[in-house]
């Protein structure tokens, strides 16, 4: 018990310090970060499916994207308020969520997260050539109501309910149900002795990790005021999937750690350097070669080997 | 529809669907032989046409020389990739991905750097550029098309040839059902490994360079042919190399009539069918029933 502890009181750490500095700090540093805020929510809710349950989708983005998109669209086609919107974003997305992860789980693991991927793929291609949902250009448009804008707001929001979305997610990994995800991830056949259907569970799980995944869009979308084809790109997937194998998926922390460093390099490296892309790929590549338990894992490693020299003594 | 343009239609669906059946074999191989999903095939598909066009158009050489080299080229940089796999082979499945994923970046990133982000074109060779028209009828059909389907049915029956008839092919095709077996009879698999790698992939430089007179190149294209691919291969079946040709033509001849009606969504055409069929059968419509 007390590790998890542990891992809980990291993440509030980690969010004061991101509030705090969000307070004290000016517009620029605000808007990025807001975005590494959001991605550290993106993370968490990824790593529901990767590192806890075992499911390989690289079709993330498509919700994250989704959120946003489905949000500013119905709000600047039908003029619809605030409230109201989110609620029918969230059963939209929630109907549409279920749809691709029925389709994406018809077979096995592997063509899991081929299907996701290419799933995710036709639908920034449709976005794309879709003149209604503002084609290769997105949609601008100020969803927050005029008394909640200007940056310092819309950053308490998103800190907020990302900071609430986060617990929330604790709390899940912590349930019974979280002790299920790992089951789905170490021994299936054993989950199906127990009389669970493991392809239903799967599908739960990955409806709530999407879920997740769409709020992290919408609070993107207030950040940027506008859903734009960037949210949708299946590049993102990746950056979620390198955010839990660099932090280390196994760990509660490790896509917190992951999701800070990546987008970090992701603004600052994409101002100075033209090929950021290729630089990715590379540290990918690094990731797995030298890091493939993540960078949490390093601590344990260092506090095992203090503890070994302390007992040569 | 005019039967000329039917005929027409149906020509062009048959060479797109053949070249996406060159690559969805690539990937079908080594998806079925190694276990690896290779995520980078796009960004060779494309360096393979950079390469065709570089041979061809920049240096003046004949047309053969750079599909050869498209092939060649692509395969090595294969043999490269695959040697970068070796410390992962037999662990999670994402560090596979993962990798083939970075060098797809690192890839697509160094075309950028060589040959600039301008859109590129390659002129067609002259003996195959005209039409022939069958004599009486209004019916044409571009050379150029006709050797791309020339092409890749000589590259079908050539695999067919070697999976069914060469040792090389009793190899592979014993990996495929018992990795373990192979290696206890003293047979060296990483060696096997390689040759499946850099086939694959090669094959789908080999696609990208016959493709390159057909369309502009830029870098970042090789995602947008994955659209194409992987309904293929779902279709087909994921571990199915046989399920790939049908599969192939079928999409190609069915999104060739798909552009003519719906100009704006024809590419989303075979995702669309492939969510359908795997309502109707998740394993794929061309997998053998087991035994």
């Amino acid at each position: 018990m007390k590790k998890i502890d542990k891992s809980l009181l990291f993440m509030l750490l980690v969010f004061g310090i991101y509030g705090v500095v969000g307070v004290l700090s000016s517009e620029s540093v605000t808007a990025i970060l807001g975005r590494i805020v959001v991605m550290t929510l993106f993370a968490l809710s990824f790593n529901l499916q990767y590192g806890y349950s075992g499911m390989v989708s690289l079709g993330h983005s498509l919700f994250f994207g989704m959120g946003g998109y489905v949000l500013v669209l119905i709000m600047s086609h039908y003029g619809i308020a605030l409230i109201p919107a989110l609620l029918m974003t969230l059963l939209i997305c929630f109907v549409l969520t279920v749809f691709v992860g029925i389709i994406c789980l018809k077979n096995s693991m592997e063509a899991f997260t081929f299907l996701s991927y290419g799933i995710a793929l036709a639908a920034l291609t449709a976005v794309g050539k879709w003149v209604w949902a503002g084609s290769t250009v997105g949609v601008t448009y100020q969803a927050l109501p005029e008394f909640l804008t200007g940056y310092r707001t819309t950053y308490a929001i998103i800190w907020t309910v990302c900071l609430l979305c986060c617990v929330a997610i604790y709390l899940i990994v912590q349930s019974p149900f979280g002790m299920l995800m790992q089951g789905a991830r170490e021994n299936e056949e054993r989950l199906t002795f127990l009389g669970i259907h493991t392809n239903r569970l799967r599908l739960v799980i990955f409806t709530v990790s999407c879920m997740f995944a769409a709020i992290a869009g919408i609070l993107y979308a207030f950040r940027n005021a506008g859903a734009y084809t960037a949210s949708l790109d299946t590049s993102l997937s990746f950056q979620a999937v390198i955010m839990c194998v660099l932090g280390g998926s196994t760990y509660f922390a490790g896509p917190i750690i992951g999701a800070f460093i990546i987008s970090f390099i992701y603004n600052y490296i994409s101002t100075v350097f033209p090929y950021y892309e290729g630089l990715m790929g590379l540290m990918i590549l690094l990731t797995v070669y030298l890091l493939q338990k993540g960078l949490v894992s390093l601590v344990a490693t260092l506090k095992e080997r203090y503890r070994r020299e302390e007992g040569a003594e | 529809m005019t039967l000329s343009r039917f005929a027409l239609t149906l020509v062009i669906g048959l060479s797109s669907g053949m070249l996406t059946y060159l690559m969805a074999a690539g990937m079908s191989l080594i998806i079925s032989g190694m276990g690896i999903i290779n995520f980078g095939q796009g960004a060779f598909y494309i360096l393979g046409a950079y390469v065709c066009n570089q041979i061809f158009t920049a240096m003046g050489l004949p047309f053969g020389l750079a599909l050869l080299g498209g092939f060649v080229v692509t395969a090595l940089l294969g043999g490269v990739l695959e040697r970068l796999l070796r410390p992962v082979f037999g662990k999670d499945m994402i560090f596979s991905l993962l990798i083939t994923m970075g060098a797809s970046y690192i890839i697509c990133d160094s075309m950028i750097m060589v040959w600039g982000n301008k859109v590129k074109a390659t002129g067609l060779p002259k003996f195959l550029s005209g039409a022939v028209m069958i004599p009486f009828t209004k019916i044409v059909f571009p050379y150029y098309y006709l050797f791309i389907i020339a092409i890749a049915a000589l590259v079908g029956i050539a695999f067919a040839v070697l999976f069914k008839k060469t040792m090389l092919g009793v190899c592979f095709r014993a990996i495929i059902n018992d990795k373990s077996m192979v290696e206890h009879l003293g047979i060296n698999v990483d060696r096997l490994y390689t040759i499946m790698f850099m086939l694959g992939i090669g094959l789908g430089g080999l696609a990208g360079a016959l493709n390159a007179p057909l369309s502009g190149l830029t870098p970042k294209t090789g995602l947008s042919v994955f659209n194409n691919v992987f309904p293929v291969l779902m279709i087909g079946g994921m571990n199915n190399i046989n399920g790939c040709l049908p599969a192939a033509v079928l999409l190609g001849i069915i999104s060739s009539f798909a552009a003519i009606y719906t100009p704006t969504w024809y590419n989303l055409v075979p995702t669309l069918v492939m969510i359908i069929v795997m309502f109707i059968s998740p394993k794929g419509l061309f997998v053998k029933k087991e035994r």
